[in-house]
């Protein structure tokens, strides 16, 4: 019970991606970028700690999380030009770049400027252990 | 595509049951969110949306995922019995592992010959002041050649490198200062066993593991020395003491790969990171066992708690007891958050201070009892540098550098335990408290 509680709480709390199309989900189209991808933000001006790493799933060129119980969105386009906006609290934060293969990198900042730095993403297969 | 981490100092501070990562996990959450109340999130989510979409008049509400989801089912596990847990073996190596609790094991794996021991305990990021203690026991020149070196969760980590000699002190250095949270965990990747995933983790345990790390480990095996590190069989809710030299003396892919998942196991905080299922074999059956943080049975091992029992008569075979505790054992004061990851941190950090307090003197007077030396090191009280965030390089580099100090000095070691603290705790620093404090 103790550890439902706090899987909830935590999944709840712990990150949010925000279309910035407002693209309906409900007929998506394949795209090249489907998968699951592993991004990691890094910040290199600010107070917004090192690094972190955040599971994220294509769907029909959607950014989405990669949990089922916390919001998920953003898009891709097919030539690989991604957009997405974060939001924590009142705060929010931009970030765009560009996916080719397997692989992705962009860069990010707060709307209120106080933070920003890159991002690189990489594509995930299926863990073999 | 990050956000600032205004609530790492909340939870930073602790990491739960001795090791590293849930703090981790929880901090990210906490970092990621609350303010006033964990069901503030989803609106803050929808409003920012809407904020944002505004500006376009046919912009509709992202919808959650559903069967979308990437979350996995995951398959059901083998069923076992405690009999067969209880003789289960890993497959083609008879010698990985025995109960923690067997006296007659744990004598019988024991080196011929005596000498010094290093107990190397849990601590998260806080493993930075150990890996720097033990480097700098190097640079002075005073760094014994352990007979035996046990190592449980974030000291699991930095055991083979501390067993494995002094030309590891690079590799053993960049390790604990230049990894970052983006290289322990993944958030968002939960396989539904756990906050998040810890592949990352794993991946890293795998490239530092090198070949050639693992070669010295069986060569120092084959000589007589012993590495230990200590998992719990969460099905069996016993310790298992895995002989990491007798797995590196096998050889081969399927005894590096087991060399990684005995350490990954070691420092995977239940509920936190994902368990480690190891595939074991009993009277011809094959099933897996689910293993978890070795600090679920004591922040850090010397011996079978039946043997360091006072009541006990066992004297160790050793000519010297090192013990390092990779975490402050002072009080860290707080006024806690309604807020059940903060109580539970609190709780869980507070737990395992009294709990290494305790192995503390328990290790002791078994030393004493023992006539052999007693050493201890700890991360000292005056370390006060607020961390920005789970794994800080900055912070584990600084606390690196103050192990390195002690280490090379004149008073690496105390040849008692800290004492217990009294009167009142000690505020936090700068209103934030270090991180890692367990």
């Amino acid at each position: 019970m103790q550890r439902s509680i706090l899987r909830s709480v935590f999944i709840a709390l712990i990150v949010g991606f925000t279309a910035t199309s407002g693209t309906v989900m409900s007929a998506p189209r394949p795209n090249s970028f489907d998968g699951n991808w592993s991004v990691i933000i890094h910040t290199r001006q600010g107070n917004c700690g090192e690094s972190l790493r955040y599971s994220v799933r294509i769907i029909g060129g959607q950014v989405q999380s990669g949990e089922q119980n916390y919001r998920a969105a953003g898009s891709v386009s097919p030539n690989g030009a991604i957009r997405v906006v974060v939001a924590e609290g009142d705060r929010s934060a931009s970030g765009a770049g560009r996916l080719a293969g397997n692989a992705g990198s962009g860069l990010w900042h707060t709307d209120r400027g106080d933070c920003s730095g890159d991002w690189t993403a990489q594509r995930r297969g299926g863990d073999n252990w | 595509m990050t956000l600032p981490h205004k609530r790492w100092g909340v939870c930073a501070g602790t990491a739960v049951f001795s090791a590293i990562f849930v703090s981790a996990a929880w901090c990210d959450g906490l970092a990621t969110g609350r303010q006033d109340g964990p069901t503030d999130r989803p609106i803050l989510v929808a409003e920012a949306h809407a904020k944002r979409s505004s500006s376009k008049s046919d912009a509709k509400p992202q919808q959650p995922p559903s069967s979308t989801s990437a979350q996995t089912q995951l398959p059901p596990r083998t069923p076992f019995t405690a009999a067969e847990d209880a003789v289960a073996t890993i497959p083609g190596i008879p010698n990985a592992r025995f109960w923690a609790d067997s006296e007659a094991d744990f004598k019988n794996a024991l080196p011929a010959d005596p000498g010094p021991w290093l107990a190397l305990s849990s601590g998260g990021e806080d493993g930075a002041f150990g890996a720097g203690l033990l480097v700098g026991l190097s640079a002075a020149g005073k760094r014994p050649d352990f007979a035996v070196v046990t190592g449980v969760s974030s000291g699991a980590l930095m055991a083979p490198f501390a067993f494995a000699g002094s030309r590891y002190d690079e590799a053993l250095k960049k390790a604990y200062t230049t990894v970052t949270a983006a290289d322990i965990f993944e958030a968002g990747g939960s396989t539904g066993e756990s906050f998040v995933n810890s592949w990352p983790l794993r991946d890293f345990i795998a490239k530092e593991i090198t070949p050639e790390l693992i070669a010295d480990v069986a060569a120092a095996d084959h000589a007589g020395r012993r590495l230990f590190v200590v998992t719990t069989d969460l099905d069996a809710e016993r310790n298992i003491v895995w002989n990491m030299g007798a797995i590196a003396a096998h050889g081969g892919e399927d005894a590096r790969k087991l060399f990684v998942q005995v350490l990954l196991a070691s420092a995977s905080v239940p509920g936190g990171f994902p368990p480690v299922l190891i595939d074991v074999e009993a009277d011809g059956k094959r099933f897996a066992e689910m293993h978890v943080d070795g600090g679920l049975g004591g922040q850090f091992f010397v011996a079978p708690h039946s043997l360091m029992a006072t009541t006990s008569d066992y004297h160790l075979p050793a000519t010297a007891l090192y013990v390092v505790v990779n975490t402050g054992l002072e009080r860290d004061f707080k006024v806690v958050d309604r807020f059940a990851p903060s109580i539970l941190t609190q709780a869980v950090g507070a737990a395992v201070k009294v709990d290494t307090r305790l192995m503390l003197t328990l290790s002791y007077a078994v030393a004493k009892r023992s006539d052999v030396p007693f050493h201890v090191a700890s991360v000292p009280p005056s370390f006060d540098m607020p961390s920005q965030g789970s794994f800080d390089p900055k912070y584990m580099g600084a606390l690196f550098q103050v192990g390195f100090e002690q280490g090379k000095g004149e008073n690496a070691f105390s040849s008692e335990p800290p004492p217990y603290p009294s009167g009142t705790p000690k505020p936090p620093a700068n209103h934030t408290e270090k991180t890692g404090a367990n």
